[in-house]
C-alpha cells in the first residue's frame, strides 16, 4: 500500500535485524515466531536465549492466523508524520491463539467499532517488494 | 523498622517551567544547594552521590567540587527515584556511607525531550519493531491499560477527570506549580485526545527542573538543622517478564507487594496514612496505584475518586503539590519531596492538618512503596 503522494513515509519495519526470519514469514504469508526446542515456549520478538528456561536452541516456526483484541487505543496525535494521511489511527494488541502478542492495526474497521474480545485473523499487508507487515481483521460473524 | 534507622534531613527544588539558561547539571546543583541549606550541612559532610537524570556524574561532581567516596549514576525513568532512594538506604544503613546526597536535574522542556515517535525509548529496550503500526510512546501504552480497566471495570472519562481536576485544584495552593488555573469537567472532556481514551489533562507537564534530597542516620539526623523526616519503610518490586505488553492485572500485585513489606517494616498501615504520594506520569497510574495498595477495590478507583477522597480535607489528602500532572513533572523525585514537606508542616495553604505518615506510591515497571513518618516510631 503507497501513501497518499505529499507525505513521508512511514516508518518501515527493520528487516535484517534478528527478527528477520519473522518478515521473510509475512512474505509467504506465514506468522512465523521462534519456538524453544527445549520447554517449547514461543516468543516473539526474538531473542537468543529462551526466557522462560534459558536455552539458546530454538526454531522459527509458523503459528496460527486467529486470535483476539486484548486492548487497542486511538491515536489522535500524529508522532509519526507518515500516520498524518490516517489521523485518528487504531493500534490493537492482539494476542494469537496460539500465544505470542502483537501490537498491529485493523484493516476494514473504523476505531469506534473496535471492542476488546473481538476475534481477528492475520492480513498481510506488502508495504513494496521486500516488505510486509502482519495486520488484522475482524473475523465475520464472530462479533464479541 | 519498628525504630526508624535512617531519615531525610534536607530537601531542596528549584523553580519549575521554562528555565532555558539552566541546563541539567545548572538545575542539579542549583537543587542541591537549596537541600545542603535545608540540612544545615556543607558539600564537604557528602560521602555518597546518586545522580539522576543528569548527563555526566564526573562532571557533576566536578562542579560541584566534591569528592564523596560513593557515586553513581541512574537512568533518567521515573521508577528511579524510589530505586534512588533504596540505594541511599542501603548504603547508610549499612554504614557504608554517612551521609547521601541524591540530585535530579531535568531539563526535558527547554531541551525538547520527546516521549513517542522516533526518539522512543520507553519500555522493554523500546518499541521500534512496532513503530510501522504507529504504535509508540508510553501515553500509548498507558491508554491501552485504561482502555481494558474501562471494559473491564466500567471506569469512566469522568472518574479520570476528577482526578485531574483534583491535582490541579491541589496545584492552585501551591506557587511553585507550573499550571494552577482550575479547570472544569467541560473542559477536561473537550481537552485534545493524544492516545484515546486519554486526553491532554490525563498527561504529565514536561518541564525543567532540579530537585534533591539528602538522606542520612537516624543518629546523624538529630544533628541537623530541620526536623528529620523518617523512613520507617521502603520496598520495590520488578514486572519485567513479559513487559514489552501492558500488565494483565495493572500491577496490581506488585504494588500490593510493595506496600504489605513497607508497612510490615513501618509498623503502619493503610488506617495510619494522612496523605499519599502517588506517581502520576498519567492519570491512569494512580487509579492502579491505590487499587494495589488497597485504598480501595480492585477495579473501583474510579468511584472511589469520583466520591473525591483523594481531595485536600478529605480522608487521603493525594498529591498536594499538584503533582506530575499540575506541578511539574520531576519524575517522582518531587513527589518525595513534598511528602517531607507536609510532614515537616511546611506545605502551607495545602498543609494537611496532623500529618504524621504520607505514603509515597508509584506503579510502573519496577513498582515502589515508601514510607514517611514524623515520628520516628
Ligand atoms: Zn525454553
Amino acid at each position: 500500500m503507497s501513501q497518499p503522494t505529499g507525505l513521508p513515509p512511514k516508518p518501515r519495519p527493520r528487516l535484517d535485524g534478528p527478527e528477520r526470519p519473522f518478515w521473510l514469514g509475512l512474505r509467504e504469508r506465514e506468522i512465523r515466531v521462534q519456538r524453544c526446542t527445549a520447554c517449547g515456549h514461543r516468543r516473539f520478538p526474538a531473542s537468543r536465549f529462551c526466557p522462560e528456561c534459558h536455552s539458546d536452541a530454538f526454531a522459527w516456526e509458523a503459528v496460527g492466523a486467529t486470535g483476539t483484541v486484548e486492548t487497542f487505543c486511538v491515536f489522535h496525535k500524529a508522532y509519526f508524520p507518515g500516520f498524518l494521511g490516517e489521523m485518528p489511527y487504531a493500534v490493537v494488541q492482539v494476542r494469537l491463539d496460539d500465544g505470542p502478542r502483537f501490537f498491529s492495526n485493523l484493516v476494514g474497521t473504523r476505531p469506534a467499532d473496535i471492542r476488546p474480545g473481538q476475534r481477528v485473523t492475520a492480513v498481510f499487508e506488502d508495504l513494496d517488494a521486500e516488505a510486509t507487515v502482519l495486520k488484522f481483521k475482524l473475523i465475520e460473524g464472530d462479533a464479541a | 523498622m519498628a525504630q526508624a534507622r535512617a531519615a531525610v534531613v534536607g530537601v531542596g527544588t528549584t523553580a519549575y517551567g521554562r528555565l532555558p539558561e539552566y541546563d541539567a547539571y545548572d538545575l542539579g546543583m542549583w537543587a542541591l544547594t537549596e537541600a545542603l541549606k535545608d540540612a544545615g550541612l556543607g558539600f564537604a559532610d557528602l560521602d555518597g552521590i546518586i545522580v539522576n537524570r543528569i548527563p555526566d556524574y564526573q562532571r557533576f561532581c566536578e562542579i560541584a567540587g566534591i569528592d564523596p567516596s560513593f557515586v553513581t549514576i541512574t537512568p533518567g525513568h521515573g521508577r528511579f527515584a524510589a530505586i534512588c532512594i533504596e540505594m541511599a538506604l542501603q548504603a547508610v544503613l549499612s554504614g557504608r556511607c554517612r551521609t547521601v546526597a541524591l540530585v535530579y536535574g531535568n531539563n526535558g522542556r527547554s531541551a525538547g525531550a520527546a516521549y513517542g515517535g522516533e526518539s522512543d525509548s520507553y519500555g522493554s529496550g523500546g518499541g521500534a519493531i512496532w513503530w510501522p503500526y504507529g504504535m509508540t510512546s508510553p501515553g500509548a501504552f498507558h491508554a491501552m491499560m485504561m482502555r481494558s480497566h474501562m471494559a473491564q471495570y466500567g471506569t469512566k472519562p469522568e472518574h479520570l477527570a476528577e482526578l485531574a481536576m483534583t491535582f490541579r485544584d491541589h496545584a492552585g495552593l501551591n506557587p511553585q506549580a507550573v499550571m494552577r488555573k482550575p479547570f472544569t469537567l467541560d473542559d477536561y472532556m473537550n481537552a485534545r485526545m493524544i492516545a484515546e481514551p486519554l486526553r491532554l489533562l490525563d498527561y504529565c507537564l514536561i518541564n525543567d527542573g532540579g530537585v534533591a534530597l539528602i538522606i542520612t542516620t537516624a543518629e546523624h539526623a538529630r544533628d541537623c538543622a530541620r526536623p528529620p523526616v523518617h523512613i520507617r519503610g521502603a520496598a520495590l518490586q520488578t514486572v519485567f517478564a513479559n513487559s514489552m505488553f501492558p500488565p494483565e492485572d495493572y500491577w496490581h500485585g506488585a504494588v500490593a507487594s510493595v506496600t504489605g513489606r513497607s508497612f510490615r517494616e513501618a509498623g503502619l498501615g493503610r488506617d495510619d496514612m494522612q496523605a499519599l504520594m502517588i506517581y502520576d506520569n498519567f492519570t491512569p497510574t494512580v487509579m492502579f496505584s491505590l487499587e494495589g495498595a488497597g485504598y480501595c477495590g480492585r477495579g473501583e478507583s474510579g468511584p472511589f475518586v469520583a466520591e473525591g477522597h483523594l481531595r485536600l480535607g478529605r480522608r487521603y489528602p493525594t498529591n498536594t503539590s499538584g503533582g506530575h500532572l499540575s506541578e511539574s513533572y520531576m519524575q517522582g523525585w518531587a513527589l518525595n519531596v513534598e511528602a517531607v514537606r507536609q510532614l515537616r508542616g511546611d506545605c502551607g495553604d495545602r498543609q494537611v492538618s496532623d500529618a504524621a505518615n504520607v505514603h509515597y506510591i508509584a506503579a510502573a515497571p519496577v513498582c515502589s512503596s515508601i514510607v514517611y513518618s514524623r515520628d520516628p516510631s
